[in-house]
């Protein structure tokens, strides 16, 4: 499969800080990478430079085999963008703003209203066509940014924390536009702090902090390197930890960790149902009656948190702080 | 279509949309619109029995030409919060994604600003007419100086849209165009004489970019006072020199400026 996006080695300081430290990434057409990673990753400076807004000090980048930083106008031609913020006039109506990006498209003007008139159809808008923008909730005005970025139907769209602040039901909303867009064959980079966000819509990961390439791969490959099954056992008190530990050790080849506070006793396991059954064995063997047990698959949140040392989605705190 | 009329279409497509935005928000006409009205009261009515200018017969006919140029240079300093606002929302990004070029969106904005500065001088010249302000020359030095008013208010519109652009808060923008245009439209002629002033403020006041404007206008209207000594030689080069190096100087910097845009 061609990629629709290829990034070489590209480079972008800000003075002494460094945003990107040679961040290279294929995207084969109509596949979705997922940049992840926290606040200073890179991820809104790798979209802006793909996206022709920002030069990188060092590096390459091509989509759809076009040069952004040599032919900036051709390359916009195929790229639609949707920021981290709505990028809508707020004067206008929803109608207006998406007939005036047609018109800057040059798609003529009565082109430009006909495609209007069906994307705010496609995105339930229907309704509120011909209201200003600004009466529109923040659900609404996400997915007319987003139909904004639509509107000539580029064959690579970049999206920038695309669902950031919004509540759960516009979220599901906007993604089952985006997976829509990607099963006609766009192909799509996004950048997330959402870690639900990357692991619903995206075939490939790219783990990213300050700048710098953590991981990458499939979800799937992603939680596989940081250990895959892990056999835990909760206990009632802490006295029967130690054993716990013993027993988890013979039964796992070892590596049994504590969390004393918790109750907890922890292992990385190969064969995790064999391994259960044992364990149960075990335990009862020796009197011991645990609150919990069972195999823990590791799961990109495991990921991010190993690779970051940071929890990957951000707290409501966080989300409301930034919007 | 040739690429210079679809970039002039371009334009058409973003001068609308500030056009629009003037008839969607008349708030935002308000300032502009009113401020020469107030003004002219203030100064021109309220005051004008204790502001003597020697060789006026009318105050009003005197301040009207200061007044218009004040009244633009207002209007055409709120661009600045404009465009800040666009870069603060991440429209300037939008716009930036699109095939146009950047000229387009920055001439189709100045189009609409230039749009809202002949409704604000035609609004001070409509005060200055009730007040008593008249035109003692011909139609074409009338329409001259009209020209001149709307060329001037055009290169302010550029500068502030490089403001707008280089500053990208729109509290950023508001406070650095009250910094700039109140002093520069107040010392300069627009009220009194540069000769009525202070010495030390007066080479401030003559130098002033306002002053040369103002002082071209009086005198293609005929209301310059009858003990000046400007020469008209001398005052139409310089206020359109002014005129000219703001707009050689604004633009290629505000195009620049788009293109190089950091995140909001």
């Amino acid at each position: 499969m061609a990629a629709a996006i290829v990034a070489e080695g590209l480079v972008k300081r800000y003075g002494s800080a460094t945003a990107l430290a040679g961040l290279s990434l294929s995207v084969p057409e109509g596949t979705v990478l997922g940049l992840l990673g926290p606040d200073r990753a890179g991820k809104s400076t790798a979209v802006r430079i793909v996206a022709t807004l920002l030069r990188p000090d060092a590096g390459s980048c091509l989509v759809n085999g076009v040069d952004v930083l040599t032919h900036p106008r051709w390359a916009r031609q195929d790229i639609g963008v949707c920021g981290q913020r709505p990028a809508v006039d707020d004067f206008l109506t929803g109608f207006e703003n998406l007939e005036q990006l047609g018109r800057l498209h040059r798609l003529g003007r009565r082109r430009a209203r006909s495609r209007a008139e069906e994307l705010l159809e496609r995105f339930h808008l229907s309704e509120a066509a011909h209201r200003p923008a600004r009466c529109y909730p923040a659900g609404m005005r996400r997915r007319l940014d987003l139909a904004g970025a639509l509107v000539a139907a580029p064959a690579v769209v970049l999206l920038d924390e695309p669902t950031a602040g919004l509540d759960q039901r516009s979220r599901l909303g906007i993604w089952d536009v985006i997976s829509e867009r990607v099963r006609d064959g766009t192909t799509l980079l996004l950048a997330t702090r959402r870690l639900e966000e990357a692991d619903e819509l995206a075939d490939q990961i790219v783990v990213l902090d300050r700048g710098h390439v953590l991981a990458r791969g499939t979800p799937e490959q992603l939680t596989r390197q940081i250990g895959g099954e892990r056999l835990q056992v909760v206990l009632g008190n802490r006295a029967e930890t130690q054993v716990a530990e013993d027993i988890l050790n013979r039964v796992c080849g070892g590596q049994a960790v504590v969390f004393l506070d918790q109750h907890l006793v922890q292992a990385p396991v190969v064969s995790g149902a064999q391994a259960l059954v044992e364990l149960v064995r075990r335990l009862d063997a020796a009197g011991i009656e645990p609150v919990d047990i069972g195999i823990h698959r590791a799961s990109l949140d495991d990921v991010f948190r190993k690779l970051t040392g940071q929890a990957a989605t951000p707290s409501l705190a966080d989300e409301e702080a930034r919007t | 279509m040739s690429e210079f009329a679809a970039a002039a279409q371009d334009a058409w497509v973003t001068a609308r949309r500030g056009l629009l935005r003037g008839r969607r928000e008349p708030r935002l006409l308000a300032l502009p619109l009113l401020q020469p009205v107030l003004f002219m009261l203030l100064f021109g009515v309220v005051l004008s029995g204790v502001i003597g200018v020697p060789g006026v017969a009318s105050y009003p006919g005197f301040l009207t030409p200061g007044l218009l140029v004040q009244a633009v240079a207002i209007t055409a300093g709120l661009a600045a919060v404009d465009v800040a606002r666009d870069v603060h929302r991440g429209m300037l990004d939008r716009f930036r994604t699109l095939p146009v070029p950047p000229s387009a969106v920055l001439f189709g904005r100045t189009v609409s600003d230039l749009v809202r500065i002949s409704m604000t001088a035609a609004v001070a010249a409509a005060t200055g007419v009730i007040a008593g302000w008249r035109v003692h020359s011909g139609p074409a030095a009338a329409a001259a100086g009209f020209l001149l008013v709307l060329t001037f208010g055009y290169a302010v519109a550029w500068l502030s849209v490089l403001v707008g652009l280089s500053l990208r808060t729109p509290r950023a923008a508001r406070t650095a165009v009250l910094v700039c245009l109140v002093p520069v439209t107040f010392v300069s002629n627009v009220l009194a004489p540069e000769d009525t002033m202070p010495p030390w403020l007066r080479p401030l006041a003559e130098a002033n970019p306002v002053s040369a404007v103002v002082t071209a206008l009086r005198l293609l209207w005929g209301n310059e006072p009858a003990t000046s000594a400007a020469d008209p030689v001398s005052a139409y080069p310089l206020a359109l020199a002014w005129v000219a190096a703001a707009l050689l100087a604004a633009i290629p910097l505000a195009l620049h400026r788009y293109r190089r845009l950091p995140a909001p």
